[in-house]
């Protein structure tokens, strides 16, 4: 089965569409920026790099250990492939990953894609950036810092996603944050171990065939990634702080209901805007019934359209 | 009438790590056909790649009369096809069509003449109805000819073989030996397979640690049992 | 011409070959249109899912596989359980010695969910079953995504396969040299930490040689002329036939919607 079987691709169903548009939206422009960035830094060789990469850390992610009982440890890589590859590279082909495995294999929804690949693809990679940066830093040694640093950057970046992924379910009502922070964290932070220890061993023999991939030139002073750096800094505090505070909440699911009450309410105020609007809970009930009348009849004749044009579409190509 | 290939003194250093020099200085003209022979390591791709512009060594390489420069490089592309070892890596696109016609579309051709191009140099390799399967589902051989294929609708004069035959089973190597001994173009095959290369050329050179050490008549060369021991073959 | 499309019966134009973009909105389409449709609208359900069988024999999609995908909501439809058991409770159910208290709006809702989902998920199966990846890409093309990124999954496409395989050979590798001694206690292929390190390597392995392995293909797309600007593939117009299936779907997904909030 060629899927990544990590419990982070969320399907279709879960999360509610405000959730999943405003992801989608920080999603793209991300992505975008990424693409602008790889395409500035890599040139010609974009497409070749991006693509054969994205192929390996798609496959990178069927290599598995057996834990115990049955279960297996897999990698997401993001870490592995923003530390090999930069962040903007990394956005892009854990993009095309991702997609990919909604597209193909359903593994994660196709609305939800947006949401999907915020936490994999932003969150996965700026966390792994950030936390990769700033440890390194702090230890000396040349390998041994590479090493460290790549341990708590996967672990993180692994734990750090699944919080994003956690709250996006509370958000929209799916499951409680006292239940879904805790559960999907704590799962996550064992699992975060599997692929800490997976990017360890990769970092291991890279150090030792091509070192020159991963020290050298230091790639973080570029201005362009100090954008990652911070944001990436900041995603990470962010959801640190968030998640215990909105799992702690006597009653999750008044929280919740308070961040639905919370939208509703802007949902609301938009529509007031445009007060013909056709949309339910619509004040006066002759507008109501008139609006409804007109959808209805477009409907009908858009169904019975359809249906025409088919016909002498077919007798056309019969013709032909 | 300049020679197809004319190299002297080509010069290419690896890397500081690794200290390898070579020095080579030979002519071939049109319509030859020269095996490259060699143990690993003797510099036969290096040398190859150095005539497509792909590894820039110091010295002087002319194709066709031209200087082989940043100028004219795209211009010497269209003159020399570069068949790779590993005919995955050339076959990089979703169809053997699209691979095919990759080249002649970068040269900026019409629609219908780079359909031309393709008809013929699938029809030329002998795998015309292959052209809407997927690369990764042909065997070895196919990849191969669709691989010297993707150079063919290029229309080039000088075909560049590295390892042509490797990986081949005995029918599949057999057809390529045909195809290669039929193609029209000056060709520099580099090569383990001895015996196809005293099949295809009539004319051999020897390389060991970067240099040329022998050029001459491939079978004088390929029976020479000593020469070949004393250079690592 | 290479094209041989000409020599198919157009006749037999089955709802499998509507044009790729017809379907690819045809099936976002109707995802979205599964979400928006409020929490217990049983009969509505009812009716999508009916359509989507329907849908589904007309496609001559193999039933086991589709299973198969649909389980991967599992996990996931776990999660919505605990919206059944909160508080108030509605009226409790003696199981055994346990008397577990339902939410009726929690149950409603959880239900809701799950049947969403799996609809869902065979609207997504249903469109990869029926279209290649290719022309999926090329209709997301078409929809304005970029087209680097496009050639960027078109190429991981290609190279899948082949990379995929290098990852099971390896893993072949390891179980065949990881000799099974049942008779020992000791735990066999080592510690954690060890598998997952030995696990990790083959990882950076696989990364390096296909790392080295794109500068190849870079090169064999320079030595026939690349100069990084990519071609696009324009595709044609959408013919007469997927446009009206376009339009009747569509506006019977809206007219579902639209019954579903009427009758709500």
């Amino acid at each position: 089965m060629t899927t990544s079987m990590l419990p982070m691709h969320i399907p279709d169903g879960f999360l509610s569409l405000v959730v999943s548009i405003v992801l989608w939206v920080i999603s793209i422009a991300v992505i975008v920026i990424a693409l602008n960035r790889v395409q500035s830094q890599m040139n010609e060789r974009t497409v070749p790099l991006m693509g054969v990469m994205a192929a390996a850390i798609f496959s990178g992610q069927m290599l598995n250990f057996p834990v115990s009982g049955g279960t297996s440890g897999h990698l997401l890589g993001a870490a592995i492939a923003t530390i090999l590859l930069g962040p903007w590279a990394a956005i892009v082909t854990i993009t095309a990953v991702v997609a990919t495995q909604a597209i193909v294999f359903q593994d994660g929804g196709l609305i939800a894609l947006g949401a999907n690949l915020f936490n994999m693809a932003v969150v996965g990679v700026a966390v792994s950036y950030a936390v990769y940066n700033l440890v390194k830093k702090l230890i000396k040694t040349e390998k041994a810092s590479v090493l460290v640093s790549g341990f708590i950057a996967a672990w993180t970046s692994i734990f750090i996603a699944s919080l994003a992924c956690a709250l996006e379910l509370a958000l929209s009502g799916t499951i409680g944050a006292n239940i879904a922070v805790p559960s999907m964290g704590g799962i996550h932070a064992v699992i975060g171990i599997g692929e800490s220890l997976i990017t360890v061993g990769a970092l291991v023999f890279i150090l030792s065939t091509r070192k020159d991939l991963l020290l050298g030139e230091e790639k973080t002073t570029a201005t362009g990634n100090r954008g990652i750096l911070v944001g990436g800094s900041i995603i990470t505090l962010a959801l640190a702080i968030l998640s215990p505070l909105a799992s702690s909440n006597p009653d999750g699911m008044e929280w919740v209901a308070e961040q639905k009450g919370f939208l509703e309410a802007a949902r609301d105020s938009f529509y007031n805007i445009i007060p013909d609007y056709v949309f339910p809970g619509i004040q006066s009930p002759t507008v109501a019934t008139i609006a409804a009348g007109i959808i209805g009849s477009l409907i009908v004749f858009g169904l019975a359209y359809g249906v025409a044009s088919l016909r002498q579409a077919k007798q056309q190509t019969m013709e032909k | 009438m300049a020679a197809a290939i004319e190299v002297s003194n080509l010069v290419y250093t690896y890397s500081d790590d690794m200290p390898f020099h070579q020095d080579v200085s030979f002519s071939i003209e049109d319509g030859e056909k020269v095996a490259l022979v060699g143990a690993n390591g003797a510099g036969k791709s290096t040398l190859l790649y150095q005539l497509n512009g792909i590894l820039q060594g110091k010295g002087a390489v002319r194709i066709q009369g031209l200087e082989l420069n940043q100028r004219n490089l795209n211009h010497i592309r269209a003159l020399v096809g570069l068949v790779f070892e590993i005919p995955d890596d050339q076959l990089f696109s979703p169809t053997v069509y699209e691979d095919v016609a990759f080249g002649p579309r970068y040269q900026n051709l019409p629609r219908h003449v780079v359909d031309q191009r393709v008809q013929q140099a699938l029809t030329q390799v002998h795998m015309e109805k292959y052209a809407r399967q997927a690369p990764q589902h042909l065997s070895q051989g196919e990849k191969k000819r669709v691989a010297i294929a993707t150079v063919l609708s290029m229309q080039p004069s000088i075909l560049l073989l590295d390892e042509p035959t490797n990986g081949l089973d005995r029918r599949s190597r057999r057809s390529l030996i045909t195809l290669l001994q039929d193609l029209p173009q000056t060709m520099l095959i580099a090569t383990h397979d001895l015996e196809m290369a005293t099949m295809i050329t009539r004319r051999t050179l020897l390389m060991d640690g970067g240099k040329i050490v022998m050029d001459g008549n491939t079978t004088d060369i390929l029976t020479n049992e000593d020469l070949l021991l004393r250079h690592g073959l | 011409m290479i094209e041989a499309s000409q020599d198919r019966n157009p006749h037999q134009h089955t709802v499998g070959e509507t044009d790729a973009r017809i379907k690819v909105s045809l099936a976002v389409f109707a995802i979205l249109v599964t979400s928006l449709i409020p929490v217990g609208q049983w009969w509505i359900y009812l009716c999508l899912w009916v359509i989507t069988t329907v849908l589904g024999i007309f496609l001559r999609i193999d039933i086991l596989k589709l299973i198969k995908r649909s389980l991967l909501v599992l996990p996931f439809c776990i999660s919505t359980i605990p919206l059944i058991f909160r508080s108030p409770v509605d009226f409790w159910i003696p199981i055994g010695n346990w008397m577990p208290g339902i939410n009726l709006a929690g149950l409603y809702q959880a239900l809701s969910i799950i049947i969403k989902s799996f609809i869902s998920i065979q609207i997504a199966a249903f469109l990869i079953m029926t279209t290649s990846f290719g022309e999926i890409m090329a209709a997301l093309r078409a929809f304005g995504i970029p087209q680097v990124l496009v050639s960027v999954m078109t190429m991981m496409w290609r190279y899948l396969e082949v990379i995929l395989g290098e990852a099971r050979r390896m893993m072949q590798a390891r179980a065949a040299r990881s000799a099974c001694l049942a008779m020992d206690d000791r735990e066999v292929g080592g510690n954690l930490f060890f598998r997952a390190t030995v696990t990790g390597g083959m990882a950076g392995s696989l990364f390096i040689r296909s790392l080295e392995r794109s500068e190849r293909v870079f090169q064999a797309m320079l030595a026939r002329g690349y100069d990084g600007e990519l071609r696009e593939d324009r595709m044609g117009e959408i013919p007469s036939i997927s446009r009206s299936i376009g339009i009747i779907g569509l506006s019977l997904l809206a007219g579902i919607l639209f019954l579903a909030y009427w009758l709500g």
